[in-house]
C-alpha cells in the first residue's frame, strides 16, 4: 500500500506554512497535510485512509481549537482500529515538557514520541531540524515514501 | 391545537398550556412550552369523525361539528398513560377507529405515538448500570434493535468507525458527556469529523448527561448539528422515559 501524506495539527499555522515549504525540497519526502484543529486532522486521516495512502506519520500540537491535542490522538488511534489500519507514528511536538499526564498519553497512544518545541530559536532554524526529526523518524520506519 | 386547561410538565416544572396533534387514531398531547409529551388517548368514533374533517378547518377542543355538539373530548385529568409498546397501542378500540378512520379517508392510517423501531443504537456511557438503565429503557419500549454499548470515547469511535465502513450506520446515538478517556463533547466532535470524511450524513447524537446545558454547551450542539441533550436528573425517573421519547421524536422521528 502506497503511503500517505504526513499529517500535522500545530497551532502555529506559521511554523506549519514553513515545514511544508522545507519538506517539499526534499526528495521522496511525502507531502505535509497541515490541519487548523484536532478535528480536521482526524478526517485527513480517514479520508487519506479511504484513498488508499494511509499517513505513516501524524504530528500534533497539545493545544488545539475543537478537538486538542489529547482527544485526537486517542481519536486518531481509535479510528486506526476501526479502519483495521496500522498505527501511524505520533509526533507530539509541543511546547510544553514532557509532564506526567504527556508521558501517560504517549504510553497509552503507543508508538509515539514527544518533541518539546524549542524557544527563542529563529524559524528557519526550528523547521531544519524539526525536518531533520522527521526525516529521521520516517527513516526509522522504514523509507522515506 | 391548543387545548384548555393545564397540565404539570415536569421538564418546566409547572402547570401548562397543552398543545395536542390530532394525529390517526390518537390524540397526542405535549407541553405547549417546551413540547414534552405528556399524554396519549386512543380516539372514539366521534374523535374519529372529528379527525377526518377537511383540511384546513379549525380544530378546538370544544366545539360543534356539522350540527352535532361534541363534548371536548380530552381533558388533561382523562390522558391515559402511553403504552409502553406499538403492540400492546394495538386494543380492539384502536384498531376498530383506525379501521374506521382508514375508510373515511381512504388512506392509510398509522396511529400516532407508534414506534419506529431503529435498527441500531450505540450507548457511550462510563457507568454500566447508567448503560443498563439506558438499553432496557430502548429496548422495552421497543426503540431499538439493537443497542451496541461502548463505556468510553476511544472505544465508541473504533465501533462507530467500523460500523460506518461496514455500511452499517448506527440511527442514534446515546452520548454521556462527563468520561474518564474522552469528554463527550470531543467524543461527538471526532464523530463528526468522520462523518464527513466518510461521506456520511450526520448520525442524531443524543446527549443524557447529569451536566448543566448551559450557553456554550448549547453552542456546541448548534456546531455538531442533529443533537439534542437530555439532563439525567432532570424531572421524575417513571416520566423520564417519556421525555427521551419525546426528544427522541424530534431528533429521528420514533414516533411517527
Amino acid at each position: 500500500m502506497p503511503h500517505g501524506p504526513i499529517l500535522i495539527a500545530h497551532a502555529d499555522g506559521g511554523l506549519v506554512e514553513a515545514l511544508g515549504a522545507s519538506l517539499r525540497d526534499q526528495p521522496a519526502m511525502p507531502p505535509l497535510v497541515g490541519a487548523g484543529d484536532g478535528a480536521t486532522l482526524l478526517a485527513e486521516y480517514v479520508r487519506a485512509h479511504r484513498a488508499g495512502t494511509p499517513p505513516r506519520l501524524v504530528i500534533v500540537d497539545l493545544a488545539l481549537p475543537r478537538l486538542d491535542g489529547r482527544a485526537t490522538a486517542l481519536s486518531l488511534r481509535a479510528a486506526e482500529r476501526g479502519l483495521a489500519s496500522p498505527p501511524a507514528a505520533l509526533l507530539f511536538y509541543t511546547a510544553e515538557a514532557a509532564t506526567d499526564d504527556l508521558k501517560a498519553l504517549l504510553s497509552r497512544c503507543g508508538r509515539a514520541v514527544h518533541l518539546q518545541r524549542p524557544t527563542a530559536l529563529p524559524l528557519a532554524e526550528e523547521v531544519r531540524r524539526l525536518a531533520v526529526a522527521i526525516e529521521k523518524l520516517l527513516a526509522q520506519l522504514g523509507g522515506r515514501a | 391545537m391548543r387545548l384548555e386547561g393545564t397540565r404539570y410538565c415536569p421538564s418546566c416544572g409547572q402547570d401548562v398550556p397543552l398543545d395536542a396533534d390530532l394525529q390517526g387514531a390518537y390524540l397526542l398531547t405535549s407541553c405547549a412550552l417546551c413540547g414534552l409529551g405528556l399524554g396519549l388517548k386512543v380516539a372514539t368514533s366521534s374523535e374519529v369523525e372529528l379527525a377526518s374533517r377537511p383540511k384546513g378547518a379549525a380544530v378546538q377542543a370544544r366545539m360543534t361539528p356539522a350540527g352535532a355538539p361534541v363534548q371536548a373530548w380530552v381533558t388533561p385529568g382523562s390522558l391515559a398513560p402511553p403504552p409502553a409498546t406499538a403492540e400492546s397501542m394495538l386494543s380492539t378500540q384502536s384498531m376498530q377507529a383506525i379501521q374506521i378512520l382508514a375508510q373515511t379517508t381512504g388512506q392509510e392510517v398509522v396511529p400516532a405515538g407508534a414506534v419506529r423501531q431503529m435498527r441500531s443504537v450505540f450507548v457511550v456511557e462510563d457507568s454500566a448500570f447508567l448503560r443498563q438503565v439506558t438499553r432496557d429503557l430502548l429496548t422495552s419500549r421497543s426503540l431499538a434493535k439493537e443497542v451496541v454499548e461502548c463505556d468510553d470515547g476511544p472505544a465508541f469511535i473504533e465501533a462507530f468507525v467500523r460500523a460506518l465502513a461496514a455500511g452499517q450506520k448506527p440511527e442514534l446515538v446515546v452520548l454521556d458527556v462527563r468520561m474518564p478517556e474522552m469528554d463527550g463533547r470531543d467524543v461527538a466532535r471526532a464523530m463528526r469529523a468522520v462523518e464527513e470524511a466518510m461521506g456520511v450524513k450526520r448520525t442524531p447524537i443524543l446527549f443524557f448527561s447529569g451536566v448543566l446545558c448551559d450557553e456554550p454547551f448549547k453552542a456546541a450542539l448548534e456546531a455538531l448539528g442533529n443533537a439534542k441533550y437530555i439532563r439525567k436528573t432532570d424531572g421524575d425517573p417513571s416520566v423520564l422515559g417519556e421525555r427521551i421519547v419525546a426528544v427522541l421524536e424530534r431528533l429521528v422521528g420514533v414516533k411517527r
